[in-house]
């Protein structure tokens, strides 16, 4: 059996003479929790609503569970749930009912996980869904992906409306969702900090491109934060290092960032330049900002 | 049962209840004058057979187009197990409805079930298209739905439908009918973000529009720039840079940037032209087919009552879409550095502006439509509604062996037109001929509707009526 649940190869998607996906390859892992960053306008939805094909891309091949995407089986589709980053639900319809028409297209579904995750998240059974805040609508459109514990959930931006208590909650439920069984559940986010506490893999959309599929900690490991300081003149070769994201020079020092940092760089800059260096950490927020800070900076390496 | 999943999507339509309602009321409307015409003893008329088509129907039609297109233009469609067969198949059973109508309406009135169910799938058909697969060419279907009501042949055609006069036809609707149906669900059972009506969710309430305006946000990256709205707004668009030049920092400034409020800055002038273009259509159309078939009094005295009115409602529509599209601004718009007194005076004074900048065209088209019709209506060439026989004739003596014949009416002086038809119907000289489809009754001969006919035949009937 193969390890990849959503696989994508070269995919390319168009919006009139945009393109929004270039290529892109990507491949999702069983069992993993995978945090998708991009900027605005990245493509980030495109990229999962292609991946579950919501949409077709003009160019490529994309496979969920080893069927393609734009023709699942009823047997793949029930093994994978999607929130959208906006959810259009029965406005007319009460919880109850929503839930109990949802649960009739599933051959599975966990009844009592719903009534706690009802309780839980403070939705009332006999409200309806038009009366419904932003945020709560949200929180059913969650609930209603995890009635059937699907294998895949995808989900866009999903604690985008939702408070700070309800964040946690769902993230909560999310890793206890990921822990049970091989699941797998790869989401979009902005808020860095969230993606933090639950993924343990993160995909950077960049251009049309994934630029980097790999383990968090080994994302961290790969970014670092540079400081220099010689006691002459700055090198002028500084900005052609392999791997540099961004330079800030200031006379004789210089701040700058390196992705594919390895071990022995500080020590290879000590002995080239006979500099003092130092490096430092970076956490997630400032290694998505100098990832794109190099997109902006096209021509920093 | 619960978990039935036909069950499910059959509740999603129990549970609009609002809707619901509506649609069996209108039901109602529309099948009860069938009774109340059975009840007084005249089912088998030409009024009862036609009261069923009053468009009552068209409204559940509309909801259920509406709330198919609602439930299909949905991710829950592509990556939900199952889920577009029992949505299909319930909308499509929704169908037996007109067809039971028919089973009902049709030996009451004294028609043809074929033909009642041909006409009312039709119209089902025609509005549930119109919002589940909303197009540039609803305008045609628009246009279509007009035709009966203004061009007499089309009225005459759907009699005979009705009566079972034109077999032939009432099956040629239903395999058309049928084909199209087909067409239409196999187009909803493939429906994809991919297909450019995707987020052409038209909603039916404010609920709906809420969620109308989520897949409205969720697919306007797959909308191509509108480039008639481009070409409409282009002039506007200049004047908003010009205005905006400099700080507006009089009233008259700022009244004519809020005369230019609404979600598309497009002049009020353009708006009225589309308006005029699109209500031209079934203006123009009577005029083209009036070669083949006249517009007759009647037709140009509803028309001059009608037209007036549709102008007046397309004029007040310009000018309500950019005060409804401000609606949910006018908040916000309300914390403008100006007294409660100034915001209300300048809003106030660009809706007088914009009003006074349409009126005048829309009075004098008012007034063109209004002096066209009446002068049509002098002039034009009369159905006859009923000419009675002051004695009985076997059908024998009206010489041409059937019920059909040929009448020749003449272009009748302005009033009395019904006595006029009684009086000079026959034996005049003229240029038009109408052949009429008369109805032999105790009481004599019944015209009831008419067409262009050949001269060549018109003898039996001036001899006829002049009798």
């Amino acid at each position: 059996m193969t390890d990849a649940v959503i696989q994508m190869q070269h995919v390319t998607r168009r919006f009139d003479k945009k393109t929004v996906l270039d290529q892109l390859d990507y491949t999702l892992r069983r069992g993993t929790v995978t945090g998708l960053l991009g900027k605005n306008g990245s493509g980030k939805t495109t990229l999962l609503k292609c991946a579950l094909g919501l949409q077709t891309p003009q160019e490529g091949s994309i496979s969920v569970f080893g069927e393609p995407a734009l023709q699942l089986s009823a047997g793949a589709k029930a093994r994978l749930a999607y929130v959208p980053q906006e959810v259009s639900l029965y406005p007319w319809m009460k919880v109850r009912q929503i839930i109990a028409y949802t649960r009739a297209f599933y051959p599975r579904w966990n009844d009592a996980l719903i009534a706690k995750l009802v309780s839980d998240w403070g939705l009332g059974q006999d409200e309806r869904v038009g009366t419904l805040s932003t945020g709560q609508v949200q929180k059913l459109s969650i609930v209603l992906a995890l009635g059937h514990e699907p294998d895949l959930l995808v989900l866009d931006e999903p604690v985008a409306s939702l408070d700070p208590d309800a964040r946690r909650k769902f993230l909560a439920t999310l890793l206890d969702v990921a822990l049970s069984g091989e699941r797998t559940v790869l989401f979009s986010t902005h808020i860095t900090s969230d993606l933090e506490r639950v993924a343990d893999q993160v995909a950077v959309l960049r251009r049309g491109r994934i630029v980097y599929d790999d383990e968090l900690s080994l994302l961290k490991d790969s970014v670092k934060r540079i400081r220099i300081a010689v006691s002459g003149t700055l090198p002028s070769d500084l900005e052609s290092l392999p791997g540099m994201l961004s330079c800030d020079r200031n006379g004789s020092s210089a701040i700058f960032s390196v992705k594919d940092f390895t071990s022995d760089l500080p020590e290879r800059l000590r002995n080239q330049w006979q500099a003092d260096v130092q490096v430092e950490d970076l956490n997630l927020e400032e290694i998505f900002l100098e990832l794109h800070h190099e997109a902006e900076v096209p021509d920093a390496r | 049962m619960p978990g039935n999943r036909y069950v499910q999507v059959l509740n999603t339509y129990l549970t609009r209840r609002l809707l619901m309602l509506a649609s069996v009321g209108m039901l109602a409307i529309s099948v009860l004058p069938i009774a109340v015409w059975w009840l007084v003893g005249k089912a088998g008329s030409a009024d009862s057979r036609q009261s069923m088509f009053g468009f009552f129907l068209a409204f559940p039609a509309m909801f259920l187009g509406a709330h198919v297109k609602q439930q299909l233009a949905t991710h829950e469609a592509s990556l939900v197990p199952g889920y577009r067969g029992p949505h299909l198949v319930v909308a499509a059973l929704t169908f037996l409805v007109p067809v039971l109508c028919a089973f009902v309406a049709a030996p009451a009135a004294g028609g043809s079930i074929v033909g009642h169910a041909s006409l009312l799938l039709l119209v089902c058909l025609m509005f549930f298209h119109l919002m589940a697969a909303p197009s540039g060419w609803n305008g045609v279907v628009v246009a279509f739905i007009y035709l009966p009501m203004l061009i007499t042949a089309f009225r005459l055609v759907v009699q005979q439908v009705l009566e079972g006069k034109l077999p032939g036809l009432a099956w040629c609707l239903l395999s058309a009918e049928a084909a199209i149906g087909v067409l239409l669900f196999h187009r909803l059972a493939n429906l994809t973000e991919d297909d450019p009506s995707y987020g052409d969710v038209i909603p039916m309430n404010a609920w709906d529009m809420r969620a109308a305006e989520v897949r409205r946000r969720n697919r306007a990256q797959l909308q191509k720039s509108p480039k008639m709205m481009l070409t409409l707004i282009a002039a506007e668009s200049k004047r908003l840079d010009k205005l905006t030049a400099e700080p507006a920092t009089s009233r008259r400034q700022r009244v004519a940037l809020l005369q230019m409020a609404g979600d598309w800055p497009i002049s009020l002038m353009s708006v009225f032209v589309m308006i005029i273009v699109m209500e031209s259509l079934p203006l123009l159309a009577p005029r083209v087919v009036d070669r083949l078939n006249p517009i007759t009094t009647n037709d140009a005295l509803a028309m001059a009552l009608v037209w007036p009115i549709m102008l007046s409602l397309g004029v007040a529509w310009a000018l309500w879409l950019p005060q409804s599209q401000r609606l949910s601004r006018l908040g916000y718009e309300s914390l403008r550095p100006s007294s409660r007194r100034e915001w209300v005076q300048e809003n106030g004074l660009a809706i007088i502006r914009n009003t006074l900048r349409m009126q005048p065209s829309g009075w004098w088209l008012r007034s063109f439509c209004c002096s066209h019709f009446c002068h049509r209506s002098r002039t034009s060439p009369v159905i006859v509604q009923r000419a009675d026989l002051h004695r009985r004739r076997s059908r024998d003596d009206l010489r041409c062996g059937c019920l059909d014949f040929i009448v020749r009416v003449h272009v009748l002086e302005a009033g009395g037109i019904h006595d006029g038809c009684r009086r000079t119907a026959a034996g005049v000289a003229g240029d038009e001929f109408l052949l009429a489809d008369l109805q032999l009754a105790d009481s004599g001969v019944c015209i009831d509707h008419g067409w262009r006919g050949d001269g060549a035949d018109m003898g039996g009937l001036s001899s006829l009526v002049s009798d």
